[in-house]
């Protein structure tokens, strides 16, 4: 029996992610996020999480995607990226789907032109494209450095 | 004077009479303050000199008195150098009992008189006294020459026991003693106080003038002013305007209170102008030259012209050209007598020429003097109204001439009868071709006639042969009878018919009720069909309440739903972290999962169908809406249908009288029958006496006009024949039986057959008689 990989699929800006399950700690409801004074870069604040305080950042932002306005159905992903907690605001998380090896392409066999900084590989399923995230390429060593220090 | 003051008062302003108040009053006051002030200093600097002196003269005589009683005269003279030298302008001078002066500051006065030093007379006087009396004056006087001023005490020496070894004890007074103090500093340092006081005044006027009338200005005179303005303002027509004054003062309650007329004066014409534009019926306004001012769309419809085009620029004489603009306009009447006029009813002309009846409503309109400042008028269109009139008016008209023409005819009818009973049966009655049954009834006369003629004309020929024609006169006669009873069956149907006709009248009545209450049912229908609508509407509202109930509760299963998909996630998250042994909580999760995403997908379906449903509620009251309306013009239609039904109702009630003289018409027709009857009846007793006058046959059967080839020579008549027609009976008490021809022959079978044996007999009777 071939590998299946288990993905969480969400939606930013109408277009559909996935991420590995493995890497997800929890999905949360999207709550008021506080911020900080003396923010950096993409930052956007902490939230408390059954009394864990994590940084969070809007995928949209990291995307540099246009704002949007918050409602109680947008969703904060919890995941580890590079062994960091994290919580990552998507506008919509709809699914979680099984990926038949033969329904993933890899990064490495995408065509040329598109930008494979993030992406792990394209998930097909139902004709429906799924871009699949590699959480730990997210954020660059600057970025991470930023983190670090707030 | 007094009148040019007040009158400059009423033409100055506020500020100037203000000012000039103020100078008063500030001008009287600090005058009098000046005056006081100035007096008091200068008096209490002349006591301060007085003072002086009067501790010089007493220290000087304190300090020579010693001296002088023991004769020390250097000492006293030493002294008093000593003060002239120490005193700048002092002068004192001791004299004795006959004022000759004995010491002087000034050495070079000794032995002369002091009087001489004294210039003022008071002074002079002073000195006499005190060396009479010896009593001190107690008071210094002034004395003045040129510029000079000094201020002169006076004391009395008198004559003391330490005195006597010299001058004895006989005198009192041995002398006096005179100190002059020069007062020319004082004077003159109090002219210049006096001068800066006053020069100090005048700035303080000024400036407390300045102040006040700076302030007044300030806080009232503009404030007033600006109210002023607005007042005129107001005054001129405008009322937008607004004072701003936020003062808690009373002008700023004058403002505010201002501001609330205004406001007040505003909600008025509004209210005033709410009424003008709510009134849906046509409706215009006028000044009192009848120029318009107002008209609304219902009028500017009925008179065909722009609301634009008119207002303000034509009169409504102009637009309206009714037929009562000159001689009985019903706002010109309302203007005059300031009543109103209620349901006049005009014919007006509107753009396109076209005549309109109208019944139309006018008052005046006034100030608040009473003083008429125009008018009003309202318009009601009544020219369906009085078409209707028209139509009923018309068919009134024809149901008149139908029963006219009806009556002329039975008139002709029973003309020519008249004349057939006169025995002239040449005479024919004319049908109308109309073939109804008075045409009938006409034919059936002249068939009658024909008849009669042809039997007449029989028994002329008859007499020729007797015994023939005896029984062809029988034959005849017995003929005769049967067209009689025949004619009289048919005067009997037509009297049938006619009753008939009042019969279908009355039901015409009955059935116009029944359509009158017909139409009220429907009007009751109607109605409830209205407030079923209305409860629908109700229903309509309760759906859409009940809708966006739906719409909240959708809400908080859409919560609901996102989180069970959360948790499915969450649940999935923990299976495939557990790895093998989670599978199968994997699969619960992959459940719960596509059932959260059922439910979201159903709960947005039913959104979407909820949000149908709102829609068609919101059509579905638009047509409710329209519905009410169409209920509304039903019941109103009904209501004029029910009018009109009553003035049926009455024509009606006319036709049926109209019909009931046609029947009395019959009934005299019947008459008319009757006396053909009798006619016939003479016929036979005329054949009776044919035996006995056959003579007379010539005479009789003359009688009878036949016309051409009817008139015949009787040679032999000698017969007798009596019959009757029966009684015929009277219209309206049993409907007529129509009997056929032959069953009369078969009942009267017998009877013929006596006829023929008493024909027999009376014939061989009559011959014998011959």
């Amino acid at each position: 029996m071939a590998e299946i990989d288990q993905f969480v699929v969400f939606s930013v800006n109408d277009q559909v992610y996935g991420v590995e399950i493995l890497k997800i700690k929890e999905v949360v409801s999207y709550q008021k996020i506080t911020p900080l004074p003396n923010m950096k870069g993409f930052i956007k604040g902490i939230i408390n999480l059954r009394g864990v305080i994590l940084p969070v950042f809007d995928l949209r932002e990291k995307f540099k995607l246009p704002d949007t306005t918050y409602t109680p159905f947008h969703a904060i992903i919890v995941m580890e990226i590079s062994g960091r907690v994290m919580g990552v605001v998507v506008d919509h998380i709809s699914d979680v789907v099984d990926l038949f090896p033969e329904e993933v392409q890899t990064a490495s066999s995408l065509p040329p032109g598109v930008q494979a900084e993030y992406i792990k590989g394209i998930g097909k399923k139902k004709r429906e494209l799924i871009v699949l995230l590699d959480v730990d390429r997210l954020l660059s060593p600057e970025e991470l450095e930023i983190l670090d220090a707030t | 004077m007094t009148g040019l003051i007040d009158t400059l008062l009423k033409k100055s302003g506020l500020r100037v009479k203000i000012l000039v108040a103020t100078i008063g009053v500030v001008g009287g006051f600090t005058g009098l303050f000046l005056y006081q002030t100035l007096s008091f200093h200068s008096k209490s600097a002349l006591d301060q000199v007085a003072e002086a002196s009067q501790h010089l003269l007493e220290n000087t005589y304190s300090a020579i008195k010693y001296p002088m009683s023991i004769g020390d005269s250097t000492t006293v003279e030493e002294q008093l150098k000593d003060i002239k030298n120490h005193m700048e302008g002092v002068e004192v001078y001791i004299s004795d009992f006959q004022d000759n002066l004995t010491y002087a500051s000034e050495e070079n006065r000794i032995d002369t008189k002091v009087m001489t030093y004294l210039w003022e007379e008071e002074t002079q006087k002073a000195l006499s006294n005190v060396m009479n009396t010896g009593q001190s004056p107690e008071k210094s006087f002034r004395e003045f020459r040129g510029d000079e001023a000094f201020m002169v005490t006076i004391l009395p020496l008198l004559n003391e026991s330490a005195c006597h070894h010299c001058h004895g004890a006989s005198r009192k007074v041995l002398g006096a003693m005179v100190v002059k103090h020069p007062v020319k500093e004082v004077y003159s340092a109090l002219a210049s106080a006096r001068n800066r006081l006053v020069g100090f005044s005048l700035v303080e006027i000024l400036g407390i003038i300045l102040v006040i009338n700076f302030l007044f200005n300030r806080l009232v005179t503009q404030r007033i002013h600006a109210l002023a303005e607005k007042t005129g303002q107001v005054s001129a027509g405008d009322i937008t305007v607004e004072v701003q004054d936020d003062h808690l003062d009373s002008i700023g309650w004058l403002s505010r209170n201002f501001n609330q007329m205004i406001r007040n004066i505003r909600d008025r014409m509004e209210y005033a102008n709410s009424l003008k534009v709510g009134i849906s019926e046509p409706f215009f306004m006028v000044d009192r030259e009848m120029m318009l001012t107002f008209i609304n769309a219902a009028a500017a419809k009925v008179a065909g012209v722009r609301r634009e085009d008119v207002e303000g620029k034509k009169t409504c004489q102009q637009i309206f050209k009714s037929n009562v603009c000159e001689t009985d306009c019903p706002i010109k009447k309302a203007m005059d007598t300031g009543e109103a006029t209620l349901g006049q009813k005009v014919i007006m002309k509107n753009a396109a020429g076209k005549e309109i009846p109208n019944i139309v409503s006018g008052a005046a309109l006034k100030d608040s003097d009473g003083k008429i400042l125009g008018g009003f008028e309202i318009i009601r269109d009544i020219s369906k109204e009085v078409e209707a009139e028209l139509t009923l008016k018309e068919s009134f008209l024809k149901e008149e001439e139908e029963k006219e023409r009806l009556q002329k005819r039975v008139e002709n009818l029973s003309e020519i009868l008249k004349q057939v009973a006169a025995g002239d049966l040449t005479v024919r009655a004319e049908g109308s071709g109309e073939s109804d049954a008075m045409d009938q009834l006409v034919e059936r006369t002249n068939e009658t006639l024909d008849h009669m003629k042809d039997l007449i004309s029989q028994t002329k020929k008859s007499a020729l042969t007797v015994v023939g024609g005896v029984r062809h006169m029988s034959e005849g006669n017995q003929e005769l009878s049967q067209r009689t009873q025949q004619q009289a069956a048919t005067v009997e149907q037509t009297s049938a018919t006619v009753e008939e006709l009042v019969s279908n009248v009355n039901q015409n009545a009955a059935n116009t009720q029944r359509a009158d209450s017909l139409s009220k049912e429907a009007v009751a229908v109607a109605v409830e069909g209205g407030e079923t609508v209305a409860r629908t509407t109700q229903a309509m509202n309760d759906i859409a309440e009940g809708s966006r109930k739906i719409v909240e509760m959708m809400d908080l299963i859409n919560e609901i739903t996102f989180q069970t998909n959360l948790l499915s996630i969450n649940a999935a998250v923990e299976a495939a972290r557990a790895g093998e042994q989670g599978r199968g909580f994997a699969v619960v999760a992959n459940e719960v999962r596509n059932l959260a995403n059922r439910s979201s997908d159903a709960s947005k379906d039913i959104q979407n169908l909820v949000r149908n449903i709102m829609n068609e509620v919101n059509t579905g009251k638009e047509w409710v809406s329209e519905l009410e309306n169409g209920f509304k013009r039903i019941i109103q239609t009904i209501k004029q249908v029910s009018d009109a039904l009553s003035e049926v109702s009455l024509a009606t009630q006319d036709s049926s009288r109209g019909i009931e003289q046609i029947g009395q018409g019959v009934e005299e027709l019947s008459d008319v029958t009757e006396d053909n009857a009798a006619l016939v009846d003479e016929l036979a007793s005329a054949t009776e006496q044919l035996n006995e006058k056959a003579g007379l046959l010539q005479s009789m059967t003359e009688k009878f006009i036949l016309g051409d080839g009817g008139d015949i020579e009787v040679e032999e008549l000698s017969f007798k024949k009596s019959f009757r027609v029966p009684k015929m009976e009277r219209r309206g008490t049993k409907p007529p039986t129509i009997r056929p021809l032959r069953e009369d022959l078969v009942v009267q079978q017998p009877m013929e057959e006596k006829v023929e044996d008493s024909i027999e007999t009376e014939l061989d009777e009559g011959f014998e008689e011959f």
